[in-house]
C-alpha cells in the first residue's frame, strides 16, 4: 500500500515577534521586529502518519544601516612638542545609544 | 522596525606616534607628539552590531623655531630709567644698563603698569624653541620690582607673555597682572603676578592676551575663553577653534562693545566673530595699544605690508595727516620684529635687522626729548645701536635688549 499523506499542518512557537509560519506550507516569514541575533523557534509538522518536532534557528541579520563606519580620510594635523588638541575619530553608528 | 541601540563601543588602533594615547572609550587622540612625521594609524571601532577598521593620518609637524642667540642685556631711557639702572651711568644716547645680574641675558621683554609701586618686569627665556621637548634646554625666567634686584626661577620654555592691569576703583588703580605662557609635556601653564608679588598658577591655558583696564584674557585647552579680571567680554568667530588663534588681544581695537581681537593661524583678522577685509594679504602679527577710544592696530602681513589703523594726530601711525583712520591703511613695506606703543602719541618700530624706527610727537621718553624727535613718518633712530627687543614702560621709558 503505498504512503498517502493527506494532511500536513505547520506550527512554530519561539519565533521572532512579527514572524509568522504559514500553517499549510511551512513557510516562515515576516519582518522581524527584534534585535539582531540568533533566534531559536521550535517547529512542528503533524502529518496523518504522526508528529516531529525541532528546533530552526531564526538568524536575525544586522541591517547595514546600523553597522558602523569610520570615516575615511582622516587627518590629524598636530605640531611636535606641543599639546595637541584632542581629536575624536569620527564615524556612523560609533556612539553609544546613537 | 526595531530600534537601533549601540550598546557597546570599543575603540582600538595600531602603533602611535610617541607621546600620543589613544582612548579605547572615546576614540580620541591626545598628548604631546614627539617626533615630526606622517604617522598612518589604523584605528577600529567595534560595536554590538559589527566592526569597521580604517586609517587615520596623524601628522606631526616640526615645531616652529623661534630666533635663536640673539641675547643681550638690559637698557632703558626715559623717565624710570635712572630709578631702574640704579643710578648707572647713562651712554651717549641715553641708555642706562639696568640694575640685574650680569650673567642675565635676555631674548624677549615685557612690561607693565604697576599702579601701587614703580615696577618694570621682565623676562628672560634661553634657547626657545616653540612647544618644549627634552631635546631641548630647559631656561629660566627672571622677574625684576624695581628697584629691587631681580629674582630668578626657573621655567619651561617661555612661548609668549603679556601684561595688563586691572582697575579695581575709579580712583585707585589695584592689581598688577603679568603673564606668561610656558609649554611643557603636558599642559600649559600661564602665571599671574599681581602688584604684591603673589604669583599664581592658573594651569591649562593655551593663549593668552592682556591689555590697559583688562587684566589677562585667556584661552584653556579646552578652547573656553575665560578673563582673569577683565572688563572685556567677546567671542570668536564661528569656526575659529582655540588652536586657531595665532595672537590675541584682550581689548579689541574696536572699542564698543570691547571684543577680543585676534589673528588666526590662516592668516586672518578678527574682531570678535566678524572678520577684517581691508585688502592686505595674510598676517603674520598684530600690535595694539587700547586705551578707552584712543586706541591703535598695527598689523603687518606676511609679505611685510605694514597697516594701521586708529589716531594719528601726532602722526603715530606714520601714515599722513593727522586724521583718525578707522580702517586698516597700508603704511608701507617694513620687515617688523616688534612694534611698542607707550601711548597712542608716539611709536617705537623694530625691524628685523635690529634697527629702531620711530614716528609721532616723541612724548615717549619725553624727558630726552632732544634725543628723540618729533617724526612724521618712521625715522630710524639710535643709528649707532642693533636693537633685539623693545618695549614701552607706561609712555615714558623705553626698554630694550640691546646687541653687544
Amino acid at each position: 500500500m503505498p504512503k498517502n499523506i493527506t494532511s500536513v499542518t505547520w506550527s512554530a512557537t519561539g519565533l521572532p515577534s512579527a514572524l509568522t509560519i504559514n500553517s499549510a506550507t511551512g513557510v516562515i516569514s515576516g519582518t522581524p521586529n527584534v534585535q539582531p541575533g540568533d533566534y531559536t523557534a521550535s517547529v512542528t509538522v503533524t502529518t496523518n502518519y504522526g508528529t516531529d518536532t525541532k528546533p530552526v534557528t531564526v538568524r536575525v541579520g544586522i541591517p547595514a544601516a546600523w553597522l558602523p563606519q569610520i570615516d575615511p580620510n582622516q587627518i590629524v594635523n598636530t605640531i611636535a612638542g606641543d599639546v595637541m588638541t584632542p581629536y575624536t575619530v569620527t564615524g556612523q553608528n560609533v556612539t553609544l545609544g546613537g | 522596525m526595531p530600534t537601533k541601540q549601540i550598546t557597546s563601543v570599543v575603540w582600538s588602533c595600531g602603533a602611535l606616534p610617541a607621546g600620543v594615547s589613544f582612548n579605547t572609550a572615546t576614540g580620541t587622540f591626545s598628548g604631546t607628539p614627539e617626533v615630526e612625521g606622517e604617522y598612518i594609524v589604523p584605528v577600529t571601532v567595534t560595536t554590538n552590531y559589527g566592526t569597521d577598521m580604517k586609517n587615520v593620518t596623524l601628522s606631526v609637524a616640526e615645531p616652529e623655531v623661534e630666533e635663536d642667540g640673539e641675547y643681550g642685556p638690559v637698557y632703558a631711557i626715559g623717565t624710570k630709567a635712572k630709578t631702574w639702572s640704579g643710578n648707572a651711568e647713562a651712554d651717549a644716547d641715553g641708555f642706562r644698563k639696568l640694575n640685574m645680574p650680569d650673567a642675565c641675558r635676555l631674548v624677549k621683554l615685557c612690561t607693565g603698569f604697576a599702579a601701587k609701586t614703580d615696577s618694570l618686569q621682565w623676562y628672560v627665556c634661553g634657547t626657545t624653541i616653540h612647544g618644549s621637548s627634552s631635546a631641548h634646554p630647559k631656561p629660566y625666567g627672571v622677574t625684576g620690582l624695581s628697584p629691587s634686584v631681580p629674582v630668578q626661577f626657573p621655567v619651561e620654555d617661555v612661548v609668549d607673555m603679556s601684561s595688563g592691569w586691572y582697575r579695581v576703583t575709579s580712583s585707585v588703580s589695584g592689581s598688577y597682572y603679568f603673564a606668561y605662557l610656558t609649554s611643557d609635556h603636558v599642559s600649559h601653564v600661564v602665571l599671574l603676578m599681581t602688584a604684591n608679588s603673589a604669583i599664581t598658577s592658573v594651569g591649562n591655558i593655551k593663549k593668552l592676551s592682556s591689555g590697559y583696564g583688562a587684566g589677562v584674557m585667556t584661552i584653556d585647552n579646552t578652547g573656553a575663553t575665560r578673563y582673569e579680571n577683565a572688563t572685556v567680554r567677546g567671542q570668536l568667530a564661528v569656526g575659529v577653534s582655540p588652536s586657531q588663534v595665532k595672537k590675541l588681544l584682550a581689548t579689541g581695537m574696536y572699542s564698543k562693545p570691547r571684543m577680543p581681537t585676534y589673528i588666526t593661524t590662516s592668516g586672518y583678522l578678527y574682531k570678535g566673530a566678524e572678520r577684517v577685509d581691508f585688502g592686505g594679504g595674510k598676517i603674520r602679527n598684530i600690535w595694539g595699544y587700547p586705551h578707552g577710544e584712543k586706541q591703535h592696530l598695527f598689523a603687518v602681513t606676511e609679505d611685510n605690508q605694514l597697516y594701521a589703523m586708529g589716531e594719528n594726530t601726532y602722526h603715530s601711525l606714520g601714515l599722513d595727516g593727522t586724521e583718525t583712520r578707522t580702517e586698516l591703511e597700508l603704511v608701507g613695506e617694513w620687515d617688523v620684529k616688534t612694534i611698542a606703543q607707550g601711548s597712542t602719541m608716539d611709536t617705537f618700530l623694530l625691524t628685523n635687522d635690529g634697527k629702531l624706527y620711530h614716528s609721532g610727537a616723541a612724548m615717549s621718553v619725553y624727558d630726552i626729548s632732544k634725543i628723540v624727535s618729533t617724526h612724521e613718518s618712521f625715522t630710524h633712530i639710535y643709528p649707532d645701536k642693533r636693537f633685539i627687543d623693545i618695549a614701552m614702560y607706561s609712555s615714558t621709558t623705553l626698554v630694550a635688549i640691546l646687541k653687544e
